[in-house]
């Protein structure tokens, strides 16, 4: 199957691009089973190669965690997946339709949380909510009633009322998480859903998010609490300078970086390769 | 920093309370003075349009603080000495309030240094302030107020001593002039960051800078009979005196007459007031600083999600999600109403309150209104008044039956103001909204319904009060077709516009002007410039349908160009939109790129 990017990458990003270990051969992509899929997905700002020929797929209900240092990629490849960015080259695909190529159907099937939550911020919380509900074509009292439950389970029902521009950091990620679940996603992207986050309202969260996947959603997961991570997803991937550097579950990454045993953070920090040893701040003991 | 960070502490221990908080440690404010310096350098140099900005801005306050020396100077020296003495009064009180009063509608005039970013150093308080004082000396603005008072000892300098008290007073005005500003601005801190407030004042800078126009008229009415010695009658001394800049004027005026000594206790005031006004401002800014004012909310949020967790520990919990119905649902196509799907309706109510709850928006919005009807209709009316009485009816007004063709006129004008740019006006929510799965055509439409109804609804009023005024009812037909028709063919042309040279429109903080727009570019702009001079001339096929039969006296022919016109905007506006719709999603990046910082 041959596949022409959208745009003609400069040479040496397509050099870097083909020079990319692609897990899967082209003619099988996307897999059948997969929810989100991406093929040498590439995205340059200037001569800077932010995100490198990644490809990978994650099957339907996984709940994949995507890691990986600041400045790797993470959101770059997020935003690229759910079309707010168009690759410099490459293909993605969500629920088997590609995001740049039909770009409505794609959002349909998504549900999704930027990192940076620029969202209507004059909009009362409900509204907020009920707007995303009518847009997404659900039928008003059906959004009615899910905005109301979505505002309890995430504790804003007493908020609801204000406007967006006055919550705190917390509210802000809370509403806009109640925003994307409204249509009941089959995928949802979740670019540091815990971020600014408090300890109760985190464990709803994840209860949420578990009950999600349990019931068959497929969850795109960035995030740097690594705990969590380790907690929740089912697979991960880790990015680097915008290459995937290894990816599997956790018992394969520990086996990969041979830390039996070990921690998601260690195995992390053996991937990515941070030294907190050898800085020269004999000074500080 | 390290200057700072590396000072050993010991040096402060064992020193007498006051000391411990107003001592000065010369090199702490040298090494304060050095930050200011380069966050200043910086701040003006960091990319080639803050260094453009930086050379007009100076261009405009070398020439403003020049205009207002000068001037001030030929005043003191050529005035009378009780009008020169008003005018002494005039300039150092109206320094003061003028720099009290415009830190509150955010005109940053003095900078200085953020103290509440020091506040993990071990700084006194005496050296926070000393060297926010001294680097206020580094913020441009600060020539006007250095000019303003160059030009005091020119005017006044009778004798060595008088030049003497002068400086002195002069400096003293200096510091209470930065010190109130900064106090207030402290003091206030709660009130001007609060939403409301610059909600409030946003809209207020928008109607105040259009009733300029107004204000303007009034003033040049009363400059006709203004002569400057009517300065001495008009006494401000009695009250402007009693001002904490007056009493500066008071000493010179005394220094100026020969009373030394009578000007020393004056002096003497000031000084004690500086004093106060120091450590008041320290205090109320140590006190904005460390009082957690989030502590309350805090509480209360926290109260809230005990209540919330209840609720949860009750079984809502994830299931509520979970057993919600499925993805096929969404895209069913419901609660659409006629052309108008339920996406478009959402997206029309969404933007129907923003045009009341987004203050720029709003702002706009209302001097558009304020601007039309105030300012530029009454100048289209005066003067030409035809009749007061009319066959129809009318009241009896200076309105002509042919004006209400010009009442739609508003409604076009908003119209042009909110669809010529529609995306950028969405400023970070486009973001969110081109996360849904909107049928492109489904924006346009709603976004268009949103400001057809605002434009439409003001068309209505408009007409309709016009032709209640000229009794010209007969027009009212005519004039709201053409209107209607102007409408659709702007909007048309809007949707084309928004998706192909999308503009970014900064959020307008106080002090700065209206929808002002930022990082577009000249090439981008220019293109805007030809995009409305296009509308502009897709416009002239309506307007030549109602301006040819009425102007060559054959009004029958209404009957045929008004459909005509009508006909010629409904199927523009289709294609046009059309054509904008089947690009917009191609386009989003790029749009999204344009309009939303930082994407």
């Amino acid at each position: 199957m041959s596949l022409p990017p959208y745009n003609q990458p400069p040479a040496d990003i397509a050099a870097a691009q083909a020079a990319a270990q692609a897990p899967y051969p082209p003619a099988a992509f996307p897999p059948p089973d997969a929810a989100i899929a991406m093929l040498g997905l590439t995205r340059t700002f200037g001569t800077k190669i932010a995100v490198n020929g990644l490809t990978l797929a994650v099957k339907r209900g996984e709940f994949f965690g995507f890691l990986g240092p600041n400045g790797a990629g993470k959101s770059t490849t997020i935003k690229m997946l759910v079309g707010l960015l168009r690759p410099s080259a490459g293909r993605a695909w969500v629920g088997g339709v590609d995001v740049w190529r039909d770009p409505i159907r794609a959002k349909l099937q998504m549900g999704v949380l930027p990192e940076q939550l620029n969202l209507y911020d004059r909009l009362s919380g409900r509204e907020l909510i009920q707007f995303a509900g009518r847009l997404y074509d659900l039928p008003r009292d059906e959004v009615a009633r899910r905005t109301e439950s979505l505002l309890n389970v995430l504790m804003l029902g007493d908020d609801a009322d204000k406007l967006v521009i006055d919550y705190s950091v917390g509210m802000r990620k809370k509403i806009a998480l109640a925003s994307a679940l409204i249509h009941r996603p089959a995928v949802l992207f979740l670019d540091e859903p815990f971020e600014g986050i408090d300890p109760v309202s985190s464990r709803v969260i994840a209860d949420i998010l578990r009950d999600l996947t349990n019931s068959g959603t497929t969850i795109f997961f960035s995030s740097h609490i690594l705990a969590v991570v380790e907690r929740l997803c089912t697979r991960v991937g880790i990015v680097k300078q915008g290459q995937l550097i290894a990816e599997g579950t956790l018992a394969d990454l520990r086996q990969r970086a041979g830390a039996s045993g070990g921690s998601l953070e260690d195995v992390f920090l053996d991937l990515v390769g941070a030294n907190t040893r050898e800085g020269g701040l004999e000074w500080l003991e | 920093m390290a200057g700072i960070a590396a000072a050993p502490q010991q040096s402060q221990e064992g020193a007498r309370p006051m000391a411990r908080r107003f001592g000065l440690r010369w090199d702490h404010v040298r090494t304060l003075l050095w930050l200011r310096w380069k966050l200043t350098v910086r701040g003006y140099t960091h990319s080639a349009r803050q260094i453009v900005g930086f050379v007009f801005t100076t261009i405009f306050l070398v020439g403003l603080a020049a205009a207002l020396g000068l001037g001030t100077a030929a005043g003191y020296l050529l005035l009378d000495r009780p009008d020169a003495a008003q005018l002494l009064y005039i300039v150092l009180v109206g320094l003061w309030l003028a720099w009290a009063a415009f830190p509150l509608m955010q005109y940053t005039l003095n900078e200085g240094l953020d103290v509440t970013k020091l506040q993990t150093y071990p700084l006194t308080r005496g050296e926070q302030m000393a060297s926010l004082l001294l680097a206020t000396l580094l913020d441009i603005s600060t020539i006007v107020i250095l000019a303003l008072l160059a030009a005091v000892i020119v005017g006044w300098h009778a004798s060595l001593p008088a030049v003497l008290i002068t400086v002195v007073a002069l400096a003293l005005v200096y510091v209470l002039i930065v010190t109130t500003s900064q106090l207030l601005l402290a003091a206030l801190m709660g009130i001007l960051r609060s939403r409301r407030f610059r909600d409030l004042m946003v809209v207020f800078f928008a109607l105040f800078g259009v009733s300029c126009a107004l204000i303007n008229q009034f003033v040049s009415r009363a400059m006709i009979g203004f002569r400057p010695g009517d300065f001495a009658t008009w006494h401000l001394e009695r009250y402007l005196q009693w001002f904490p800049t007056g009493f500066g004027a008071r000493a010179i005026i005394l220094a100026d007459q020969g009373n030394y000594v009578a000007a020393l206790p004056w002096l003497g005031v000031m000084l004690a007031l500086a004093v106060v006004m120091l450590v008041v401002w320290a205090w109320v800014l140590e006190r904005g600083i460390t009082t957690a004012e989030s502590a309350g909310a805090g509480v209360r949020r926290r109260s809230r999600r005990g209540r919330a967790g209840v609720a949860v520990a009750g079984g809502a919990g994830g299931g509520a999600v979970a057993g919600a119905a499925s993805v096929s649902e969404a895209g069913a196509g419901r609660g659409g109403w006629g052309p108008f799907s339920g996406p478009a309706l959402a997206i029309a109510d969404k933007d129907r309150r923003y045009f009341w709850r987004d203050p720029q928006i709003k702002a706009s919005l209302v001097s558009s209104i304020f601007l039309l009807v105030f300012v530029m209709l009454p100048s289209i009316f005066g003067g030409r008044r035809v009749e007061l009485t009319t066959p129809d009816g009318g009241l009896g007004l200076p309105i002509a039956p042919w004006q209400v063709f010009l009442a739609p006129l508003p409604a076009l004008f908003i119209t042009l103001n909110l669809a010529q740019n529609a995306f950028g006006l969405e400023r970070e929510g486009l973001q969110t909204l081109f996360l849904f799965p909107v049928r492109p055509l489904d924006i346009l439409r709603g976004k268009n319904l949103a400001v057809g109804v605002v434009a439409g609804s003001l068309a209505v009023l408009m007409t309709l009060l016009v032709a209640a005024l000229g009794g010209a009812w007969s027009n009212v037909p005519i004039a709201l077709g053409y209107g209607i028709a102007a409408i659709l063919v702007v909007m048309g042309c809007g949707n084309l516009i928004s998706v192909f040279i999308p503009m970014r429109v900064r959020r307008m903080r106080m002090g700065q002007g209206n929808f002002a727009a930022s990082g577009n570019g000249c090439l981008r702009t220019l293109l805007m410039g030809f995009a409305s001079m296009a509308t502009y001339a897709l416009l002239i096929p309506v307007a030549a349908a109602l301006l040819l039969p009425l102007l060559l006296s054959h009004s029958e022919w209404l009957v045929v160009t008004l459909p005509a016109s009508l006909l010629y905007a409904i199927v523009f506006y289709e294609v046009v939109t059309r054509i904008a719709a089947s690009q917009l999603l191609k386009h989003a990046p790029d749009i999204l790129k344009a309009t939303v910082p930082d994407n």
